[in-house]
């Protein structure tokens, strides 16, 4: 699968990163790092521990990859998160956090099939 | 040419990768993982060319970054490109207020990053560059660095009235000593270079005497205990102007001069001040200094004394009469003293720039000090109604001289307007044509007999007129320098033709009143006088009474005394009233009362018989010609573009500007207060900037409404200022605070009806020295404003006034 096909799969817009970085192989090269970034597993492991600072600041830091790397579908669910948690509730974080884990194991599932 | 670096701060490791694949290998990368970690950086001073900063970082965020970056003044050397997410409009602004050079919003574009980070390095790049041009320039002109030595040490001993030999003397002397303490001793390890930098660097030993009040630096007779102690500051004084410097302290001169001025008033034995070293724990150089310094003192002559000869001042210090020294360096001094007797008065170094540095400095002071011809012009300027007034009154030849040009501006008010006015140049044989060869004469001696104290005086000469001759009067009063040396510099004058005065119809041309309604015409006369001059009114000089003239033409003594209005508890030095009425004439001069200057006019009249001198008095424009003491005109200091300079435009107050620049001539100032206005940030945020300014500007007048000409607003910061009164009722500075705030109260803005402001005012009486004044008034203000704040008055009401109150009687 090529990166181009895998923002498909994804549901992402691939016009929208090919603008801002006009070279396929650089997205390649950002994208598939993209799982063996800790964020998500520093948000798991927060919300896990009742850490709102942290599970913030993961939450934030996964929001600016996603846009970024113009992960539009997780851009949504991991920004909603934020704002919650920005806000200090913990309250709903749960629905949000599976909500946006859904969508991120399928990215990584997909991302990991790029040639 | 060598990478650049840069410093990337983000948490997260695939953004860091991001931004430097984006970037590419044209630089060198440096990663920081958070915000600490970067502060550690920049700590151990690696050369970074700019930072790339993240926000949300943990451990340290990207503001506390700036926050630390503005503390130690990394954010002037690196410039900072800030990336992020989902910052609010608020949080932008906050970083670009704290220094960021520019901010990149995600998800970003690579062009753009890659444009971004090009032009921010190729701007401070540029920059960098020349700083090292200029630094460069600097040190290659080593020359010049001296010639600075000499100018400021010039300016230095200029301000002390010690003539232009100390600095030279001192400089001469202090090498003298040192080549022979060498000859003597290898102790002290000086080389030539150590002796050409100490020196040079003695030329700065009393630069802390700019610190010292005009007043006591050079009263003329002996200082009081408390005078002398303010005195005594300036040797450590000296030291924290070097060490507020913010470049150069590395340097051997830097230290020599620190030395010297700190401790140039060390003695052998300990007694000596500021820190009471004692023996060789005072380093050579200023002991050397410090003995020159005597030596020199001893044989010059000072505002408070008469210089010895060189053989009483060598006796005298070897006898021990003036401190205790280093016994080898008074064996040194015994040994040099053939020579210095020599010396002591004739250059020793040929210093080649000498004559240069003296020129410059001089016309530098020159420029600064003498009142030029402008300021005549200004003054009269701003009396030219009064002026206009009287001269058409009295006829005759108006001039103003001013001396360092050599021209004379010159009103004859007897021709029509369009040929009133001249100009001619003194020195011009065409100038004095009209005058008989004695008459010139008469008249350079007369010029050359006045004094600062006795600057008019008044000759008769016999003049051309059509055909015939006339005896015309002169009166001229020469101005002075206000600044020691005194010096001449200037005159201003008035030549009348009696017979052509008394043709004049106007009632005030003639000195005798013996009608009925020549009475009623004069009382009439003084109303309308009235209506031009602040004071008008007639005064028995021989009585030093002041006189009312009743309906019966009567002139009666009204009890008060004529100096009391002058309010210095003393009469005046130059009384011009009683030399009007001897000479049965007109004259003026200038005269203060603790405040405010005047310009008054005597005129003799004699009126039913009884002769009297009718006064008339201009104040001259807002007090602003005179600094706190009353004594010096401000604007001597300044040309009418400078005094625009010296104003905020916004809200025509004195800008920080002129507080910095004439901070000394506000020294004596006895009562101190700040006013910041309250949630100034707030109205400017939520009603924009115009009406922010407009807010300031009704403050200002709010304030301006409270207080008198002679107290200074000066806009100290955006919506801070600093207010200063000359002496007054310390419960009379308490009220008129609260005038102050009661005013800002009553503001109403128009087109924000609902917008109430208030200031916070923080004052302290009798606090000197200026400085410590302000810092006490500042601190008094925040605490004022603080209980604004938490009291959540700031909502409405305003600070209810018996709490300010409490609060100021603290």
């Amino acid at each position: 699968m090529t990166i181009k096909q895998c923002y498909q799969a994804m549901g992402a817009d691939f016009e929208e990163i090919f603008q801002r970085i006009p070279s396929e192989a650089m997205i390649r090269k950002f994208a598939v790092k993209f799982p063996e970034d800790k964020s998500f597993a520093e948000l798991t492991k927060a919300l896990e521990q009742g850490d709102v600072e942290t599970a913030f600041r993961a939450a934030h830091t996964i929001k600016g990859l996603c846009l970024t790397l113009g992960f539009s579908h997780l851009t949504a669910p991991a920004s909603e998160l934020t704002e919650l948690l920005r806000a200090g509730r913990l309250d709903g974080s749960e629905a949000l956090y599976d909500q946006l884990a859904q969508a991120y194991n399928r990215t990584v599932e997909l991302l990991r099939a790029v040639d | 040419m060598e990478r650049q670096t840069v410093l990337i701060v983000d948490d997260s490791e695939l953004n860091r990768m991001m931004l430097m694949e984006i970037l590419g290998e044209q630089y060198h990368y440096i990663e920081a993982q958070n915000g600490r970690e970067a502060v550690r950086l920049m700590e151990k001073k690696l050369t970074v060319d700019l930072m790339l900063l993240d926000i949300n970082m943990p451990e340290m965020n990207g503001f506390q970054v700036l926050e630390q970056m503005n503390r130690f003044r990394w954010i002037d050397e690196i410039p900072v490109i800030m990336i992020s997410t989902d910052e609010t409009n608020q949080a932008i602004q906050q970083a670009y207020a704290m220094g960021v050079t520019d901010y990149i919003r995600r998800p970003f574009d690579t062009f753009i990053v890659r444009h971004r980070v090009e032009n921010t390095l190729k701007l401070y790049a540029n920059q960098k560059r020349l700083m090292y041009l200029v630094s460069d320039q600097i040190r290659e002109k080593e020359e010049n660095s001296n010639l600075m030595v000499g100018i400021l040490s010039h300016v230095v001993e200029f301000r002390n009235h010690e003539g232009g030999d100390h600095i030279r003397n001192i400089r001469s002397i202090t090498e003298l000593l040192l080549r022979r303490l060498v000859e003597k001793t290898k102790a002290y390890h000086l080389s030539e270079e150590d002796i050409a930098l100490i020196k040079t660097a003695s030329a700065l030993h009393d630069i802390g005497k700019i610190t010292i009040p005009e007043e006591i630096l050079n009263k003329p007779g002996k200082l009081t205990s408390e005078e002398f102690a303010v005195m005594k500051t300036h040797a450590a004084a000296g030291a924290v102007i070097l060490e507020q410097m913010t470049f150069g302290q590395e340097k051997p001169l830097f230290r020599y001069a620190l030395e010297i001025c700190r401790w140039h008033h060390e003695r052998w034995d300990g007694h000596g001040y500021p820190d009471g070293l004692r023996g060789e724990r005072i380093p050579i150089a200023a002991q050397v200094v410090a003995l020159a310094d005597v030596y020199n003192a001893l044989t010059s002559e000072r505002c408070y004394k008469k210089a010895f000869d060189h053989d009483t001042a060598i006796a005298m210090i070897l006898g021990g009469e003036c401190g205790a020294f280093n016994p080898l360096l008074l064996e040194c001094l015994a040994d040099v003293s053939p020579r210095l007797r020599i010396t002591s008065h004739v250059p020793l170094d040929g210093d080649p720039y000498r004559l240069e540095v003296n020129r410059l400095s001089d016309e530098l002071l020159a420029r600064a000090d003498l009142p030029r011809n402008d300021r005549v012009q200004r003054i009269l300027e701003s009396l030219q109604e009064r002026i206009d007034f009287f001269a058409s009154c009295s006829g005759g030849i108006q001039f103003e001289f001013d001396a360092l040009s050599g021209l004379a501006d010159i009103t004859n008010w007897d021709e029509p307007p369009q040929y009133r006015h001249t100009v001619k140049n003194a020195a011009h044989p065409e100038c004095f044509c009209r005058l008989s060869q004695k008459d010139f004469h008469r008249l350079q001696e007369a010029m050359a007999a006045t004094t600062k104290e006795t600057p008019e005086f008044s000759v008769s000469l016999l003049l051309p007129c059509g055909t015939e001759h006339h005896w015309c009067d002169l009166r001229v009063r020469t101005l002075w320098s206000d600044r020691q040396p005194e010096h001449y510099v200037g005159a201003v004058g008035q030549l009348v033709d009696p017979q052509l005065s008394v043709k004049k119809p106007l009632l005030l041309s003639a000195a005798d009143v013996n009608t009925e309604d020549g009475t009623l015409a004069l009382a009439a006369e003084m109303r309308r006088l009235r209506m031009v001059f602040d004071v008008v009114r007639l005064v028995d000089p021989t009585t030093n009474s002041v006189l009312e003239l009743d309906e019966q033409g009567v002139l009666h003594p009204n009890g008060s005394h004529c100096a009391a209005f002058w309010d210095n508890g003393r009469s005046c030095a130059n009384c011009i009233s009683s030399r009007a009425l001897a000479q049965k004439t007109t004259l003026n001069k200038l005269e203060f009362t603790n405040t405010d200057m005047y310009f008054v006019i005597s005129k003799y009249l004699c009126l039913n018989g009884m002769p009297c001198v009718l006064e008339m008095l201009s104040k001259l424009s807002e007090g602003r010609w005179i600094d706190a003491n009353g004594t010096r005109l401000l604007l001597d200091h300044s040309r009418a573009e400078n005094m625009e300079l010296f104003m905020d435009p916004l809200t025509n107050t004195y800008a920080r500007r002129y507080f910095e620049s004439y901070r000394s001539h506000l020294e004596g100032m006895e009562h101190v207060a700040i006013i910041d206005v309250d949630s100034f940030k707030q109205v400017n945020d939520a009603y924009g900037h115009q009406t922010g300014d407009t807010v300031l500007r009704d403050i200002v007048a709010a304030i301006h409404s409270c207080i008198r000409s002679t107290d200074t607003l000066i806009r100290y910061g955006g919506d801070e200022f600093l207010l200063l009164f000359p002496k007054m009722d310390e419960h009379i500075f308490v009220r008129k605070q609260n005038e102050i705030r009661e005013a800002v109260r009553r503001i109403v803005i128009p087109e924000y009806p609902e917008l109430h402001l208030s200031v916070s005012i923080g004052g302290v009486s009798g606090v000197h020295p200026l400085a410590e004044a302000i810092r006490q008034a500042d601190y008094l203000m925040y605490e004022n404003k603080e209980k604004y704040y938490t009291e959540g008055e700031h909502v409405t009401p305003p600070p209810k006034m018996e709490e300010n109150i409490k609060i100021r009687d603290k």
